[in-house]
């Protein structure tokens, strides 16, 4: 219910937040009045996390205030925060298992009798609480084994049992199934019919239609719109979300040949009552590249390990020129003629304090001329990292250096640069270009370009769409774990992809 | 130019060299406390560890087996293996080598190359048990080797005090006969300890470091040491490189053994090592060093020097000889402060995987691409 | 040798005395594992508490100042090692071998310093503990033998056990601790004070380790010898871990390798090898993990599978 009060309860006015050079908030100000539900929306990267984490205390806006309530909010840390009547629901839960809901929910504020912890008034709190707000749950179930949906339940719970006015919900549909989204959204109704004030940052549009009262659109750290719903579309909200310029890119015709990589019916069913992967059938043929357009977090990153072996698929195939590679070992997929560039580059792409020469030629290593017998040959090992190095423009003094002495688009590079090298049938590029400069990213793409042009395949698993439309001969969307379009070069617009990478129909 | 790479060499050493001067502090209070004067003290054990000739050389055969048991550690430590079963490689491996090199069957030469192998295969062995206890068991090898350490100690005394005993002369000391000229190592230098042994760590430093540094499988070891996911992703079994370096530690940490019964005892003593902590000391080089095979070989020369050292004002000043492990116990302590000097947080991204015991796997960059 | 009642109330006695200092251990080495410290130092603080109560013995041959002084150093040296554990992040198993090599050494060389003795020291001047007064057992002899020769330390593991079981799943400040080990990040984030709990946790095991030296060195008899300890440390951080880190389970742990040590001793004038029985609670105890952590995998998959 909205209070039809003109006087916002919270306001956020002109915040920015700068991480070093990075602009993660510009200018951004927002209004939440009491009883509403206010949406936040944009891409990856597009500030919206950010400028929760100011809001809940988690950071400190680099400039910019926050009045709660007619008064200025300096806020210390989240404790400060729910002190002050802001709780958040997380995207990434804070729970411990073996415990129970309601020692998860009273954490921190535990009810005492003497000495004792009052384990059974406590319950009753959260009976009462459960059954108050509608939200069923056991008081004595342990988290351990909980489906996504009931962890969220506790997570709501913990918040109200704060007794906090506002709510702040962080991508909460992530990892629901679609009746629990439904829960979630009528949960979140009652909530403010009940007086309480919620936030939700999500991309997910067609759920902001259905439950939100207004919305802000963000986009490169900024806010580009402010909206009542009532007065909007989902495909509106969608052009503003991600409608943007295209450079088109000149790539030259290739008819393209066989197929490098075949998935079939790939199915991975991980921890949740989800899926991760939910029969995905996808194909790269030579010459080609292949864009995967989506959110990230709907399948892309176990799509990527189940490639190159490093999580197991429970059914379907994968396919290198018709040799299986599915739940084979990295080694064997690798010498089957993949190579990737990893997603996470500190984590996966690199060993930081290694030096750039042994970063370099991982994989490589193995084979001559840079190793015989086992025995590691360094003057070609100087000169392939020199030759890599120059090829990709890599910014460095010394090869000799700890790899951690470069920065990230020049990592990012070297990463590239490597796996380019393997010169293997299939390269997968997951987020080749995520967090690196114009100049390496227009490096990068060039040489995923080449590499089409010589006949290989690329796959290109990306969130960011202008990159997938610039370099993929063909697209599929991916959402939810499943694929749910698939279009070739030039016959479908921006604002289609952006409407099924977040959930909407397809219209084509 | 010249400046910031002479910073660049040095920079590694400033930790190490921080935490000695700290606890060269340390020691001095303690010394202080026995009513001497720090200053004659540390002159007086620099004089007894690398004075002259003599205390050189002892200086140098107490150093034997702490480089070789600090390599052992380092190959070890490098790739992410922490162990701490130097001690009982380095009793089975000279009780084995003593065992064999008497009562083996044969000529000399022959006597001799099997006692060496034996001595690498029974601490390669014990190393391995532990290498797949925490393989299949996830016990974490700290637990393990230290147990077999005790228990090493424990089974070879038996062993010796009941079937190996040298029961000639009157002294009824656990200890096995004399091993013969014949399969002795040679001294070095006439008139002084220093023995073949010595030139044999030598060699294995050069080994150490060319395994590390030349080799396929010296590089995935120590990938897997600096992240082990990266090594993951490149293909490299972590499994094979667990086993393999365990096996390699254990079995060079044997080779002490055979070195001080072969080079020093000309016998194998019950307890010698251990009162000794020649794999305490060793571990604690490798420490200190950074796992550097060259650093090792330094390190433990240092450390050594501070036993004789202490040694040698022990005999002259009222200053205990465990002077010397107070300053070592301080070292280690003050190295393990994350001290960052200049460069960022050191590569230990969290180990992951059915191999490990250690904590859950952390996303080492956030969704901008930015390290966290 | 005799299999009678009589020789099986001397081995229970035995075992009551050889469990205590290591159930002592155990229960600080049961905290740390709750909050995720791996603390391999308590070698050496269970050796510095048996020191320190020796030094205080034969200078005031006051017991209260024995056991107080006894705390105050193990605390202290936990309290470092706490600190450069949590703090410096030092990694956990290179902070505890350096205080064990240090306090090794250290209580040697002050040995020598103030008492001028290598090796082990003794002297007319100690006070021992006084045993617990079972005369009123007297109409059962066998059970005089069962509970003789116990002083109020042995009956205060006990009891400490039952107390810190009361703590860990009663309490506040108990369960919050139980957090910090299960999701670290989880709580700090929820806004307690991780880092300060786990030092806490490692002076208080501190604490404990130096109850239990106290107990060597003042219990059975009164003296301090080089290396008291002999490896009691590391065989009660196995015992914490076989006991699952919970206080009662611990008791039972630490009875077993008390068992063990204590037929060790007995073993020792028979034709059975005496280091071999010697060996005995040190391969026992990877016998016992290994079983644990295969018991503990089967259970995982069955509940994986159901």
């Amino acid at each position: 219910m909205l209070k039809v009060d003109n006087a916002p309860m919270l306001t956020m006015e002109h915040i920015v937040k700068l991480y070093d050079q990075l602009v993660a908030n510009d200018d951004v100000s927002i209004a939440l009045h009491e009883g509403e539900i206010l949406a936040i929306i944009g891409e990856n990267g597009a500030g919206k996390t950010t400028l929760m984490k100011i809001l809940y205390g988690m950071e400190q806006p680099t400039s910019g205030t926050m009045h709660l309530k007619g008064k200025q909010l300096y806020l210390k840390n989240a404790a400060h925060a729910i002190a002050c009547g802001i709780g958040m629901v997380q995207q990434h839960f804070m729970l411990f298992d073996p415990f129970t809901v309601t020692e998860n929910v009273v954490y921190g504020k535990e009810p005492v009798n003497g000495l004792y912890f009052d384990i059974k008034r406590a319950a009753s709190i959260i009976r009462e609480l459960s059954t108050r707000f509608e939200l069923p749950l056991d008081p004595y179930a342990r988290i351990q084994g909980m489906p996504v949906g009931l962890r969220q339940r506790v997570e709501i719970l913990k918040v109200l049992y704060q007794n906090t006015d506002i709510i702040i919900f962080d991508e909460p549909t992530a990892v629901l199934t679609p009746q629990e989204v439904h829960e979630l959204l009528r949960t979140m109704k009652r909530l403010a019919a009940a007086g309480k004030s919620i936030i939700i940052i999500t991309h997910k549009l067609n759920e902001v239609m259905e439950v939100a009262d207004r919305a802000i659109v963000m986009r490169a750290g900024r806010h580009v719109a402010d909206v009542d719903i009532k007065d909007t579309t989902i495909e509106e909200l969608s052009y503003m979300m991600v409608g943007r310029h295209l450079v088109k890119k000149e790539m030259p015709k290739i008819n393209p040949g066989d197929d490098i990589l075949r998935i079939d019916d790939m199915y991975v069913q991980g921890t949740g009552v989800v899926p991760l992967i939910n029969r995905l059938s996808i194909h790269v043929d030579a010459g080609e590249i292949v864009g995967i357009a989506g959110v990230s977090g709907n399948g892309q990153s176990e799509l990527e390990r189940c490639i190159l072996g490093l999580q197991r698929i429970d059914s379907g195939s994968i396919r290198i020129k018709g040799v299986e590679i599915g739940n084979h070992s990295v080694a064997e997929v690798r010498d089957a003629g993949v190579s990737m560039i990893p997603e996470d580059r500190y984590f996966w792409g690199s060993a930081s304090a290694a030096s750039i020469m042994e970063t370099a030629i991982m994989t490589h290593y193995r084979r001559s001329p840079l190793s015989v017998n086992g025995i590691l040959n360094m003057k070609n090992i100087r000169k392939f990292t020199t030759n890599l190095v120059r090829a990709f423009s890599v910014k460095t003094d010394d090869i000799r250096l700890k790899t951690s002495s470069l920065s990230g688009g020049n990592a990012q590079k070297l990463i590239a640069a490597r796996e380019i090298a393997h010169a293997t049938p299939l390269l997968v590029a997951c987020e080749p270009t995520r967090g690196v400069d114009i100049g390496a990213m227009e490096y990068i793409h060039d040489r995923l370009v080449e590499k089409r042009t010589n006949g290989d395949a690329v796959l290109l698993i990306s969130s960011e769409l202008s990159e997938i439309m610039e370099l993929s001969d063909r697209i599929y969307v991916m959402y939810g774990g499943e694929i749910n379009g698939e279009f070739m070069r030039g016959c479908v617009k921006e604002e289609e992809l952006g409407l099924l990478m977040v959930g909407g129909a397809n219209h084509g | 130019m010249a400046d910031r790479r002479i910073r660049r060499l040095l920079a590694p050493l400033a930790q190490p060299a921080l935490a000695i001067a700290f606890a060269l502090a340390v020691g001095a209070m303690a010394i202080l406390v026995t009513g001497e004067n720090p200053l004659t003290v540390y002159a007086a054990m620099l004089k007894g560890a690398f004075g002259n000739k003599y205390y050189l050389l002892t200086t140098l055969t107490r150093a034997t087996p702490i480089i070789i048991c600090g390599l052992g550690a380092a190959i070890a430590w490098s790739s992410n293996y922490m162990g701490i079963g130097g001690e009982g490689q380095m009793i089975v491996g000279g009780f084995t080598t003593a065992v064999v090199a008497l009562y083996a069957p044969g000529p000399l030469w022959f006597r001799l190359v099997l006692s060496i192998v034996m001595a690498l295969l029974a601490g390669g062995l014990l190393s391995l048990l532990s290498a797949w206890l925490l393989d299949k068991f996830k016990m974490s090898l700290a637990i393990s080797t230290l147990m077999f350490n005790y228990t090493a100690q424990y089974v070879t005394m038996h062993f010796v005090a009941n079937v190996f005993q040298d029961t000639t002369g009157d002294a009824k000391l656990t200890q096995t006969l004399r091993i013969e000229e014949g399969l002795q190592f040679p001294r070095l230098f006439d008139g002084y300890s220093l023995h073949l042994g010595f030139l044999i760590a030598v060699g294995l430093v050069v080994a150490t470091w060319f395994l590390l540094n030349r080799t396929t499988f010296g590089y995935e070891s120590r990938m897997s040491g600096f992240n082990i996911n990266f090594c993951d992703y490149g293909g490299i079994s972590s499994r094979k490189v667990m086993y393999g370096m365990l096996l390699l530690s254990g079995a060079i940490s044997a080779l002490a053994g055979t070195s001080e019964v072969l080079g020093v005892q000309y016998r194998y003593v019950h307890n010698n090592y251990v009162s000794a902590s020649y794999a305490w000391v060793g571990l604690n080089a490798a420490l200190i060093s950074g796992y550097n095979p060259i650093g090792v070989f330094l390190t433990s020369i240092i450390l050594a020097g501070i036993q004789t050292g202490g040694a040698a004002i022990a005999r002259s000043t009222t200053v205990p000889l465990e002077i010397s492990s107070i300053i070592q116990g301080c070292i280690t302590l003050f190295i393990s402060a994350r001290i960052v000097l200049g460069s960022r947080r050191r590569s230990s991204v969290a180990v992951k995987g059915p191999l490990s015991t250690a904590a859950p796997v952390v996303d080492s960059a956030d969704e901008k691409g930015r390290p966290r | 040798m005799n299999f009678d009642a009589n020789y099986l109330a001397v081995v229970f006695n035995s075992t009551i005395r050889m469990t205590t200092p290591i159930l002592y251990v155990a229960l600080g080495s049961a905290l740390c594992n709750r909050v995720f410290i791996f603390n391999i130092g308590l070698e050496g603080m269970m050796l510095v508490g048996g020191f320190a109560a020796i030094v205080a013995n034969f200078y005031t041959g006051s017991l209260v100042l024995s056991v107080f002084f006894a705390m105050v150093a193990s605390m202290f040296v936990a309290w470092v090692a706490g600190v450069f554990m949590v703090k410096f992040k030092g990694a956990m198993l290179v902070v505890g071998v350096s205080i064990n090599v240090l306090i090794s050494g250290a209580t040697t060389f002050l040995m020598q310093i103030i008492f001028g003795s290598k090796g082990a020291f003794v002297s007319t001047k100690l006070v021992s503990l006084p045993k617990i007064d079972v005369s009123f057992m007297r109409a059962v002899p066998i059970m005089q033998t069962m509970f003789g020769s116990l002083t109020y330390l042995d009956l205060f593991a006990l009891v400490l056990a039952i107390i810190l079981h009361i703590f860990l799943f009663k309490t506040v400040a108990g369960f919050r601790m139980r957090s910090v080990g299960i999701n670290k990040p989880a709580a700090e984030s929820l806004g307690i004070h991780a880092d300060r709990i786990q030092i806490l946790t490692v002076v208080f095991s501190g604490l404990v380790s130096g109850l239990g030296g106290v107990l060597l060195t003042m219990g059975g008899v009164t003296m301090f010898a080089q290396n008291i300890t002999a490896g009691r440390g590391f065989i009660a951080m196995a015992a914490g871990t076989l006991g699952g880190a919970h206080p009662l389970g611990v008791i039972a742990s630490s009875a077993f390798f008390g068992f063990a040590q204590s037929m060790a001793n007995m073993l020792q004038n028979t034709s059975v090898s005496s280091q071999l029985t010697m060996a005995l609670p040190y391969a026992s105890t990877v016998l016992a993990l290994a079983l644990y952590n295969y018991v503990q995998n089967r259970r995982i998959l069955r509940s994986a599978t159901k």
